[in-house]
């Protein structure tokens, strides 16, 4: 048996340097990255075209926010792996977006390699979700 | 053919001098005061969380879930 295909991953952020690092640190995790996206409305279009296993999503992004198009992927694929990567640090706001489906929530004030870290420990659960949507 | 468009003698802002000005700076300076508390109470309302806080939070829905 050959060895498991990487996960393939959407990347959404207006910012296009923050799409570029996160681009860059799931890409050492051995995944694809097969689109990103500048605002929400264009994260979904993309999510629909490439159905990727794992999106990893900006909240405060221009036409459609990031927990709207979280909601819109969960209605397209309610067993994605969506983790929410925003400076949004209220209770409030991290409890809507476990509401809606997310599966992970990191904040951006944590610093590139906190991220990295936090990316790399889950990383192994988001395959297993994954694998386990595949086999079911 | 072009037309004049009317322009006041009176200064922009002249009349915030005149009769009334005190009531109106006065109002000023109270929705100012409101203001200022109300943003005080959102800040209250808005609970901040730390990372390890939504760490605790995803473990807690997990566990839950998966009951």
């Amino acid at each position: 048996m050959g060895a498991a295909a990487p996960l393939r991953v959407l990347v959404a952020d207006d910012e296009p340097h923050i799409r570029a690092v996160i681009a860059r640190i799931v890409e050492t995790l051995g995944a694809e990255v097969v689109a990103q996206a500048g605002d929400g409305r264009q994260a979904v279009d993309l999510f629909l075209t490439h159905r990727p296993d794992v999106v990893i999503l900006d909240v405060n992004m221009p036409v459609l926010t990031g927990d709207r198009a979280l909601a819109w992927m969960v209605e397209a694929e309610p067993r994605v792996v969506a983790v929410m990567m925003t400076a949004q640090d209220t209770a409030d706001a991290v409890r809507g977006c476990f509401e809606l489906g997310a599966r992970d929530y990191i904040l951006k004030s944590n610093t590139a390699e906190e991220i990295y870290r936090l990316l790399s420990e889950a990383w192994p659960e988001y395959e297993r979700d994954v694998r386990d949507r595949v086999l079911s | 053919m072009s037309r004049e468009i009317p322009r006041s003698e009176e200064p922009a802002g002249a009349s915030a001098s005149g009769p009334g000005a005190a009531a109106a700076r006065y109002d000023l300076e109270e929705l100012h005061t409101l203001s200022q508390r109300d943003r005080a109470c959102d800040e209250t309302v808005k609970t901040r969380v730390t990372q390890d806080d939504i760490r605790k939070l995803a473990s807690r829905r997990r566990a839950k879930d998966a009951q």
